[in-house]
């Protein structure tokens, strides 16, 4: 057993509604801190994959907006509070799975 | 004449921080959003002391309209004690000697993130919303100037065939907040992320409301008594959140928007979003003193 030092990396993990209309999870992590990167990395890959060429998730529309220094005010607002607008997607997707018996459950265990 | 004559002594700061070209700009703006409700107006966004997603668009609506006798509440998902909504209101109140408070009673210039206060708000009230994303448009047309054409032509359809799919997919509407409105029967507007729940009081509501995106540059607005009606079809009714029946847990407030808080034990206790009600209301059952206005929603239902 040796240690040669320590690294200090951030992650970030991001939720929203995706294509599927379930809850999915977006991830990113990056040596050092790094709030911008790591959320704007993990909001690319919550909804970069699969994303149709010219819609504003698409990687090449998404980066042209989460990238510059203006958007790093915005890349960081996701630390604060979202309860409101959470909860309002909460009750869509519960009362879609009440609708439909035997939906998959909206919340990732 | 001298150039003294013509100028004003040096000040360190305008009034109300923005300076006086600025807020004519913005002036010029806000009348022109009023005299076409939902129509999305362009300005140039200044720069505040604050990062840009923060409030930066509500926040400059604010400054052109503050004035001395000015009372504000700042509100940040239906708290005016978090972090954000506390700097934001002291900035406020610093750069323009208004004063702050917390009562949605006693205020007449309202900034919030995201909620509309559950008292009715009065025809002497401007309710200031903050709102990151203003083109309803995007997720059908992510380009601008296309957007902006079909806004003129009042080509919605696209917008109406995303909602039908929905309900083919998932038996319902699935839009969470920011439920996409028909302005005064002519343009639709993202009504910032509020909730379901709130978008009805908007509806022929006796106050003026404010709409700006600071990021995107854009402000709209909902004058007094204009319409505001929900894309819906006539056989599915509109939904608000299923709040009308939760009670919080600390106030014992029935029937408003709740927060949900998750429990230890895998259930969930709630609490009400818009805070200042729920200390007036903790404040009444304590003997205190403290009015509680006429609410928008009775039993759970929109007056």
């Amino acid at each position: 057993m040796f240690s040669a030092g320590r690294v200090k990396v951030s992650q970030a993990e991001v939720t929203s509604k995706g294509t599927s209309g379930l809850l999915e999870l977006g991830f990113c992590a990056t040596l050092g801190w790094n709030e911008v990167k790591v959320i704007s990395g993990a909001t690319l890959d919550l909804n970069a994959p699969g994303a149709a060429k010219g819609t504003p998730v698409e990687e090449e529309f998404f980066l042209y907006h989460t990238e510059p220094v203006e958007a790093s005010g915005f890349c960081i607002h996701f630390k604060l509070p979202h309860y409101v607008t959470f909860q309002s997607s909460l009750d869509a997707l519960r009362g879609a799975r009440a609708a439909t018996p035997g939906a998959p459950d909206p919340v990732p265990a | 004449m001298t150039l003294a004559s013509l100028t004003r002594p040096w000040e360190a700061m305008s009034y109300g921080f923005l300076d006086a070209s600025a807020k004519r700009e913005l002036r010029r703006k806000m009348l022109k959003a009023i005299a076409v409700p939902g129509c999305q107006m362009p300005y140039a966004s200044r720069e505040v002391p604050m990062a840009r997603g923060w409030g930066t668009g509500g926040l400059q609506v604010t400054l052109t309209l503050l004035k001395p006798s000015s009372v504000v509440k700042v509100i940040d998902q239906g708290a005016d004690d978090s972090v954000n909504a506390a700097s934001i209101r002291s900035f406020l109140a610093k750069v323009s000697g208004a004063r702050e408070t917390w009562d949605t009673l006693a205020a007449t210039l309202i900034q919030s993130r995201h909620r509309i206060p559950e008292e009715r708000l009065r025809a002497d009230q401007v309710l200031v919303l903050q709102v990151p994303n203003p083109e309803p448009l995007r997720p059908v047309e992510p380009n601008m100037s296309h957007a902006r054409q079909m806004h003129a032509d009042a080509d919605y359809g696209r917008l109406w065939l995303i909602l039908y799919e929905e309900i083919v997919r998932a038996g319902r509407i699935m839009q969470g907040a920011a439920y996409p409105a028909l302005v005064n029967g002519r343009h639709v507007m993202t009504p910032s992320p509020i909730p379901r729940w709130d978008v009805p009081k908007l509806h022929m509501a006796r106050h003026l409301t404010f709409l700006s995106a600071g990021r995107e540059k854009r402000l709209f607005a909902v004058p007094p008594f204009t319409r505001v009606e929900p894309l819906v079809f006539s056989d599915l009714p509109y939904r608000v959140e299923d709040h009308a029946g939760l009670t919080c847990h600390r106030s014992g407030m029935k029937s408003f928007f709740m927060n949900e808080i998750p429990q230890a034990d895998g259930g969930s206790a709630h609490e009400l979003s818009d805070s200042h009600l729920g200390i007036k209301a903790i404040r009444q059952a304590e003997g205190g003193r403290a009015e509680i206005g006429p609410t928008w929603y009775r039993d759970g239902r929109m007056r």
